[in-house]
C-alpha cells in the first residue's frame, strides 16, 4: 500500500455495478460533517460544542455524457435512485488493495445535462435513507477492480489494531463472464489464521452491488477472498470499520 | 527567540490523533484559516450614547484547516482526520484533540515563538475531487484556547 500525497486522477468512481471512472471528470466533495450544537454556559471561557447528527454526502459529481445502452454514465445515472458508491483513492497510481476509500449509501437527488462544451452530467448524492447505519465513511480498498479467473486471496490490510464496532462493506461486481464465486471478507488477528466475517450473497454471476455488514469485534487484519467455481469476474470491494 | 514579521511558510500545525498522540500535519496542511478568538459583540447602545458601543460576549475559536490529501502513516492528514472526525468519547470518557498552531518567525518555530492551543473536536472532514481536503475543528472545552509560546 503506497502512502503520501496523490492526484485526483487516481480517484475512481464506482456506482452500483458500474465503474464510471472512464467517464468521470470530478467527484466534487465527499465526506461527513457533524452538526455543531453550541453548549456554551455563561461561565465558560469560549463557545464550545458537542457534535450532533452528521451529514454524509457526495456533491458536485460530474462526468462526460456517454452511453452504450447499459453501462456508461448516462445509462447508470439517468434514473435518480438509491446508489451504492465507492470512491477508492489511489496514491500516485491506480487504486490498490489498502488504499483509502470513501463509502457512501446515497439517494441520488439530481441528474442534469450541461450542454455547453462537452456535454456533462452533474449529480448530487446525499445520504440515503439509512437502512444501513454507515457513520464511518472513510475506509479501505480490499479489491481494486482487476478481472480474475482463479481463486484469489487478496492482499491483507493491516489496521494496526482490532476494533469493536463492526464493519460495513460494499461489493461491486462490474464485469463478469459465466461467473460463479463464493465471495467473503475475512479477518485475522495475526495475518495468517483467517475467519469469515462477511459472506456476500452475490455469486458473481451477474453485475451487481451489495452491502455487507458485520457487528462486534473486527480483528486487526482484513482481506477479501474470491473462491472460483467458474468464470472471469471483476470485483471492487471497499470496507469501513465503524 | 526571533521577533518581527514572518511568513506563513513558518506555520506548523499539530493535532492529536485518535490515540491522543500529537501529530505534525504541516506536510499536509496549507491553510489554517483564521486562528484566534473572536468575541460576540453585544450592542449596548442607549439613546443618549454618542456612538454604538459594545460589550464582549463569549469568543468563538473554530479552526478550519485545508490542504492536500495525504495518507502517510501517522502524520498524513487523512490518517489523522478520518480517525477523529465525530469522535467525542474514548473508553467512556469525554475526549478532545489538542490542536496547536505554532508561528515561527522567519524560521521553523522555536522556543518562545507564538503559538495558539486548545482542546477541540473534529466536526467535519471532507475531500474534494481536486485532491484537497477540509477539516473543521471546534472547541469542545469550557476553557478557551489561548495564545502562548512554544516551549
Amino acid at each position: 500500500m503506497a502512502t503520501g500525497k496523490t492526484n485526483s486522477r487516481w480517484m475512481r468512481f464506482i456506482c452500483d455495478e458500474f465503474d464510471l471512472s472512464g467517464d468521470s471528470r470530478t467527484i466534487g466533495t465527499m465526506g461527513i460533517t457533524y452538526a455543531e450544537d453550541d453548549v456554551t454556559g455563561q461561565s465558560n471561557g469560549v463557545h464550545n460544542f458537542t457534535l450532533g447528527i452528521p451529514t454524509a454526502a457526495l456533491s458536485g459529481y460530474q462526468s462526460v455524457f456517454a452511453t452504450d445502452g447499459s453501462a456508461r454514465s448516462y445509462d447508470a445515472l439517468a434514473a435518480v435512485e438509491t446508489r451504492i458508491v465507492s470512491v477508492p483513492i489511489g496514491i500516485k497510481a491506480a487504486p490498490a488493495v489498502g488504499d483509502p476509500a470513501f463509502l457512501h449509501y446515497a439517494d441520488q437527488s439530481s441528474f442534469t445535462h450541461d450542454g455547453a462544451g462537452p456535454v456533462l452530467i452533474t449529480a448530487n448524492l446525499p445520504r440515503g435513507t439509512d437502512y444501513i447505519d454507515l457513520e464511518r465513511v472513510w475506509g479501505v480498498t480490499l479489491a481494486a477492480g482487476t478481472s480474475i479467473s482463479a481463486t484469489t486471496n487478496y492482499s491483507s490490510v493491516d489496521n494496526g489494531a482490532s476494533t469493536t464496532n463492526g464493519l460495513k462493506a460494499f461489493l461491486h461486481v462490474t464485469t463478469t463472464s459465466s461467473g460463479n464465486w463464493s465471495l467473503v471478507i475475512q479477518d485475522s488477528a495475526n495475518d495468517s489464521v483467517w475467519a469469515d466475517l462477511i459472506t456476500f450473497s452475490s455469486d458473481g454471476s451477474a453485475i451487481t452491488a451489495e452491502v455487507g455488514e458485520a457487528s462486534g469485534t473486527v480483528d486487526r487484519y482484513l482481506r477479501f477472498q474470491a473462491t472460483r467455481t467458474a468464470g472471469t469476474t471483476a470485483f471492487w470491494v471497499t470496507a469501513a470499520r465503524q | 527567540m526571533a521577533t518581527g514579521k514572518t511568513n506563513s511558510r513558518w506555520i506548523r500545525i499539530y493535532v492529536d490523533d485518535s490515540a491522543g498522540s500529537a501529530r505534525d500535519l504541516s506536510a499536509s496542511v496549507n491553510s489554517v484559516g483564521s486562528v484566534g478568538l473572536t468575541h460576540d459583540e453585544s450592542d449596548v447602545t442607549a439613546y443618549s450614547d454618542g456612538v454604538h458601543n459594545f460589550t464582549l460576549g463569549h469568543p468563538q475559536a473554530p479552526i478550519d484547516l485545508t490542504g492536500t490529501f495525504n495518507n502517510v502513516a501517522t502524520t498524513g492528514a487523512h490518517t489523522v482526520f478520518s480517525g477523529i472526525v465525530g469522535k467525542e468519547v474514548d473508553a467512556g470518557s469525554a475526549w478532545t484533540s489538542t490542536v496547536t498552531v505554532q508561528i515561527g518567525i522567519k524560521a521553523a518555530p522555536a522556543s518562545g515563538d507564538p503559538e495558539f492551543e486548545g482542546e477541540y473536536v473534529c466536526a467535519a472532514y471532507n475531500v474534494a475531487g481536486d485532491g484537497t481536503f477540509t477539516a473543521r475543528m471546534v472547541p469542545a472545552s469550557a476553557t478557551a484556547p489561548a495564545w502562548g509560546t512554544v516551549a
